[in-house]
């Protein structure tokens, strides 16, 4: 056998378009394997010479699935810009929607992405590994898990008027004070969301056993650990300082003002992929690799200051045992409802708090400061807007640091070790390259289209030895 | 709460893409008995709401369609096995999750001529728009 490239393209059931190659040497063995993002959207540069105030409705529109993150973080870029105070009511009622986007991102995620794998199993039939293959199989099971992200979308859709690109949040705070009508309809959701929070957990415990051959292999290596922590070390979503733990549990670095994150992290590129490699700038490329998202987030705080999650936090951090952080990748599932859990309980004391109820939503100024940077929790991770304006507020640089691309690395290397554990580079099943598909949703990557496949398993898989020509092609 | 649901699906910064959500808003001016959902594309959550009507017309454009096409619409039998999500998948969620489908169920689909960037329908397909509120009359008016 020559030396071959095994292609898995597109990965399906991701937010996104991307490919999988796997380089594989004359013995069969994986010498080398790649996660390759294949589309270009160029928001950066086109922002250029927008209006400042433009930016919440522009950058909303990068992605169909967490436009509130960009939302946020971008009306915090601006705050930065017009230098203002904003209201308290309005900060609690922006905590409000990046909560409610955490709930349907993350279920979206675990009940409509992922848990098909895990309940189905690796070798089910493709066309069937998808929500309707679990509505199938549990009805019940994938009812909750649509409406819980219905719950998310909901809340959205009170605050924002829409459930997807809303322009609610804007710079110096939001556009429109919280309806009071909706509180109590909003608050009648409260105990299912919990409870079925509580059976995803269940459920997810038991896939844990079910699965305790494969687990180990999912991307399980040390890596750094970045994300936002409040003041007092409990987990953050929406401000907070910068907290780095290495994979070890050791806070390298910490209280960090995130306006400052392009003195941390760099970002790097390679010619095979549109997905910038951000890195941890003290450790260098690639060795500064860095994880983000529900594994680095719960990894890297104190406490959780709701009880239902704090308990379930201190279950997740059991697992790691005397390794001081859980380094395994497929954790993010874990820690990804333990944050659904969290943003149930924060949401239904948002509710509650008469601070919400404010009709003093927005600060208006001009611009006040050339340079504005946002950061937030989004689904994904820490997600950074940096704005450079003129006078007039017209943007002259943008630079967007997408939680995603932090995770870059690591989806890399969680695709090579999986390789490695599972191909021979004699036989290419359809289990082995659902699992190592499955090692890049772990991520729950969001590659900025709102237009995806899922359960289509659309695989395109090449074979081509080292003169690249075609030995194997095989699409289903 | 109206018995009957009319659901524009598609993209208004698309041009023709947008024509569903254009024949769905005008129906909620027409048709002020109904009520009217604007969606970029159909998602699961949405069997939960279509269980709850007696009626549901779901309007949406189409690269296939050669002018007016209507469809009556069942639950799709096996389930859809594609994320784009068709209208026969939302009632056949909504048959298997919430046990009821609207007793009547229609799509009307209208040709894409253009679907360039732009807010504006083409002229051929925004001459359409009135005679999709013609097809929908019978339905919303009736008790």
């Amino acid at each position: 056998m020559s030396a071959s490239t095994i292609t898995i393209s597109p990965v399906t059931r991701i937010e996104g378009h991307a490919k999988i190659t796997i380089q594989v040497d004359a013995k069969g063995l994986v010498k080398d394997a790649r996660f390759h993002v294949n589309e270009f959207r160029g928001f950066e540069k086109f922002c250029e010479g927008r209006l400042m105030w433009e930016m919440g409705g522009i950058t909303s529109r990068i992605c169909g699935i967490c436009p509130t993150s960009h939302l946020i973080t971008s009306a915090k870029a601006g705050d930065a810009i017009l230098a203002v105070a904003v209201p308290q009511t309005a900060q609690k009622l922006r905590r409000l929607i990046t909560l409610a986007q955490w709930i349907q991102s993350h279920a979206l995620s675990f009940f409509h992405l992922s848990s098909p794998d895990f309940l189905l199993g690796w070798d089910a039939d493709p066309a069937t590994r998808n929500i309707f293959g679990l509505v199938a199989h549990d009805k019940e099971f994938a009812r909750r898990g649509i409406r819980l992200r219905k719950f998310g979308q909901e809340i959205i859709e009170v605050l924002g008027s829409r459930r997807i690109h809303t322009p609610w949040a804007v710079a110096g705070g939001v556009r429109e004070p919280f309806d009071p009508a909706q509180k109590q309809h909003l608050l009648g959701w409260i105990p299912e969301a919990k409870e079925t929070a509580v059976i995803a957990l269940d459920a997810l415990k038991k896939i844990h056993l079910k699965l305790q051959g494969d687990i180990p292999n999912f991307g399980n290596f040390r890596s750094l650990f970045v994300g936002l922590v409040a003041d007092d070390g409990a987990l953050e979503y929406y401000d907070g300082a910068l907290r780095i733990m290495d994979g070890a549990g050791n806070i390298i670095a910490d209280k960090i003002d995130p306006t400052r994150y392009h003195e941390y992290f760099g970002e790097a590129t390679e010619d095979w992929s549109y997905l910038k490699f951000p890195y941890y700038r003290p450790f260098g490329y690639p060795k500064g690799m860095y994880r983000v998202g529900p594994l680095a987030r719960v990894n890297i705080c104190d406490y959780i200051d709701t009880p239902m999650a704090e308990a379930e936090r201190k279950l997740f951090k059991a697992i790691a045992g005397d390794a001081g952080a859980v380094n395994n990748s497929f954790y993010f599932h874990y820690a990804r409802l333990i944050e659904i859990l969290f943003a149930v309980e924060k949401v239904e004391a948002l509710l509650n708090d008469p601070d919400i109820l404010g009709t003093n939503v927005r600060a208006k100024a001009s611009i006040n400061q050339p340079r504005g940077v946002g950061a937030c929790e989004a689904p994904r991770g820490t997600l950074f807007h940096e704005y450079e304006v003129n006078s007039d507020g017209i943007l002259e640089k943008v630079n967007l640091v997408i939680a995603t691309a932090q995770n870059n690395l690591a989806m890399n290397r969680t695709v090579r070790q999986l390789a490695m554990q599972y191909l021979d580079g004699t036989k290419v099943t359809e289990g082995i390259l659902n699992r190592i598909e499955a090692g890049i949703r772990c991520f729950d990557p969001c590659l900025s289209c709102s237009t995806h496949a899922i359960g289509a398993m659309a695989l395109h898989l090449q074979v081509v030895d080292e003169e690249h020509r075609l030995l194997w092609d095989v699409r289903r | 709460m109206s018995t009957t649901l009319v659901i524009g699906v598609g993209n208004t910064l698309r041009g023709d893409d947008g024509a569903g959500i254009r024949v769905a808003e005008k129906a909620g001016v027409e048709f002020p008995d109904v009520d009217v959902l604007c969606v970029h594309g159909l998602t699961p959550e949405l069997a939960e709401t279509v269980a709850r009507y007696d009626r549901v017309i779901v309007v949406d454009a189409s690269l296939t369609a050669g002018g007016l096409r209507v469809t009556t619409l069942n639950p799709e039998s096996p389930f859809p096995r594609s994320h784009t999500l068709s209208p026969g998948g939302v009632l056949a969620l909504s048959s298997s999750l919430y046990h009821r489908v609207p007793a009547e169920a229609l799509l009307i689909e209208l040709p894409v001529r253009s679907a360039g960037f732009g807010e504006s329908l083409s002229p051929g397909t925004a001459g359409l728009v009135d005679a999709c509120l013609e097809v929908m009359k019978p339905y919303v008016t009736r008790p």
